[in-house]
């Protein structure tokens, strides 16, 4: 069995003065803190892609970097979904009996290591080489794609069906140190903010952001410890029009995970739900069954995704307003799910928080990776 | 076959001899069983499923009548619903003319 036994995120926005290898010794240095191990301790070593670095071996230069030499080093590359994979994959070294302190890292300085054209360009490339790439779309762009056929077949506007929320990961970014935006937002904002890719405004998007996080993952159990309860993906495209946009993979993916762990989505208690846009958050609550088909901006309006309400969602801010720097922003709402169960969140604690479940995916919703979470009191 | 990759204005459509699935994204073999390829010149009819407009214009998702999605620039007056046939465009200085929608005309 798995355990989260240190977790480490620093403070995301634009933050010159780190370079991507700064950034990821910066947060792998906050978790084996938290985790009280040495570099010498750990024996598994995973490392997110960074696009400002462009390394062939993320693992081993940031080894060496930080004075680690492990059994098993391996760099990670599934988009957004990669700090989860990452962490996925570091459950299974840790129950194999591969590694048993294994620290996996992400860190980016995205924000101010490369212009904001170079950054689109490299995320563009998702895209495919040949049939996609050439038409000039944006990531923004693909995504924009999904909110217009969504919005189309719910027969909602940008108002009601997204903006409410973007308003709600502001709200809980104001309580969360470290937040890229804080200052609250409302619906008026959003449909105000300048469009990017119509039908999503400047608020319906996540920013660019610098910044790491870090998890450190070993054999555990003692009371700060969370454990990896089960793990579950579902990759079953990698461009758009290949997508089918009723099944993209996320409900299959939460499924694995809340299988292996023995657990309903109706026992989980904080969610960490990917937001790189207002339409990826609604896409998978929607194929999570968090909401209803249609009713994602409607649940958020009526605070269903609050600290108060019935599924606490990003407790953070999530990439839209906590920030993304690549790898390290899906990252952030997992350290974000750890606080929370093991009682750490401040004012911004979910009471009796015993379950989380996080789930990201990267691409055009092409990669998909859950982990559900539970505190060593958890129940099975 | 050369598709408009190849600087032939014209979308393949790819299809397997053996269970019938069909795509767009050329591939050696069938994604769903390894079948061999058919190819055929889409008719060019099909049908918005999704806009946007960015700053380098509009782009659409249509589906051909033929089976499959495909990605393109649009007018920017169409929204999802709207019946479309192909064309093909090139801004000044790209290599290949790409793929864009207009209206059907009635």
């Amino acid at each position: 069995m798995a355990w989260i036994r240190g977790a480490g995120l620093t403070a995301f926005g634009r933050l010159p003065g780190r370079d991507a290898s700064g950034w990821q010794a910066t947060a792998a240095r906050l978790a084996m803190a938290d985790a009280g191990v040495r570099p010498q301790d750990v024996d598994g070593l995973i490392v997110g892609y960074a696009t400002t670095l462009d390394h062939l071996m993320p693992a081993n230069l940031l080894g060496e970097y930080l004075g680690i030499t492990p059994r098993v080093a391996l760099g990670a590359a599934v988009g957004g979904a990669t700090g989860l994979a990452m962490v996925a994959q570091a459950a299974s070294l840790v129950d194999s009996g591969a590694a048993s302190t294994v620290l996996v890292v992400a860190g980016e300085d995205r924000a101010s290591g490369q212009s904001t054209q170079v950054s689109t360009s490299t995320l563009a490339q998702v895209g495919h080489r040949r049939y996609e790439v050439p038409i000039g779309a944006t990531v923004p762009q693909y995504y924009a794609l999904l909110a217009s056929a969504y919005l189309h077949e719910h027969g909602l506007d940008p108002r009601d069906g997204l903006a409410p929320l973007a308003v709600a990961m502001r709200a809980h970014a104001a309580r969360r140190d470290g937040a890229q935006f804080r200052e609250p937002v409302t619906v008026d904002d959003v449909v105000a903010s300048r469009p990017v890719a119509a039908p999503l405004h400047l608020l319906d998007c996540c920013p660019i952001s610098d910044g790491g996080a870090a998890v450190l993952v070993g054999p555990g159990g003692s009371a700060r410890d969370v454990e990896i309860a089960g793990t579950g993906q579902a990759h079953l495209h990698q461009h758009i029009s290949e997508a089918d946009p009723h099944e993209f993979g996320a409900r299959l993916s939460a499924g694995r995970a809340l299988t292996a762990a023995g657990v309903e989505i109706d026992d989980v208690d904080v969610f960490g739900i990917y937001d790189s846009f207002t339409i990826t958050l609604a896409l998978l609550l929607e194929e999570l069954g968090l909401a209803r088909p249609g009713r994602a901006g409607a649940a958020a309006a009526d605070g269903c995704f609050d600290l108060d309400g019935p599924t606490p969602v990003n407790t953070h801010g999530g990439l839209l307003s906590y920030g993304h720097c690549g790898v390290g922003g899906g990252m952030a709402h997992l350290v974000e799910v750890v606080l929370q169960l093991r009682g750490e969140a401040g004012d911004r604690q979910v009471g009796g928080a015993a379950q989380g479940l996080v789930h990201a995916d990267g691409g055009v919703m092409s990669a998909h990776v859950t982990a559900v979470l539970r505190t060593s009191g958890g129940a099975a | 076959m050369n598709d408009w990759t190849d600087g032939e204005p014209r979308v393949v459509v790819s299809g397997c001899d053996d269970c019938g699935h069909r795509w767009y994204l050329r591939r050696e073999c069938c994604p769903r069983c390894g079948g061999p390829v058919n190819e055929r010149i889409s008719e060019g009819g099909g049908r918005v499923t999704a806009t946007t407009v960015g700053d380098r214009g509009a782009i659409a998702l249509v589906d051909l009548s033929e089976g499959v999605r495909v990605l393109g620039r649009c007018d920017p007056t169409l929204r999802p619903g709207t019946a479309v046939r192909l064309t093909f465009h090139a801004e000044a200085g790209e290599p290949v003319a790409v793929p864009y929608f207009e209206a059907e005309s009635t």
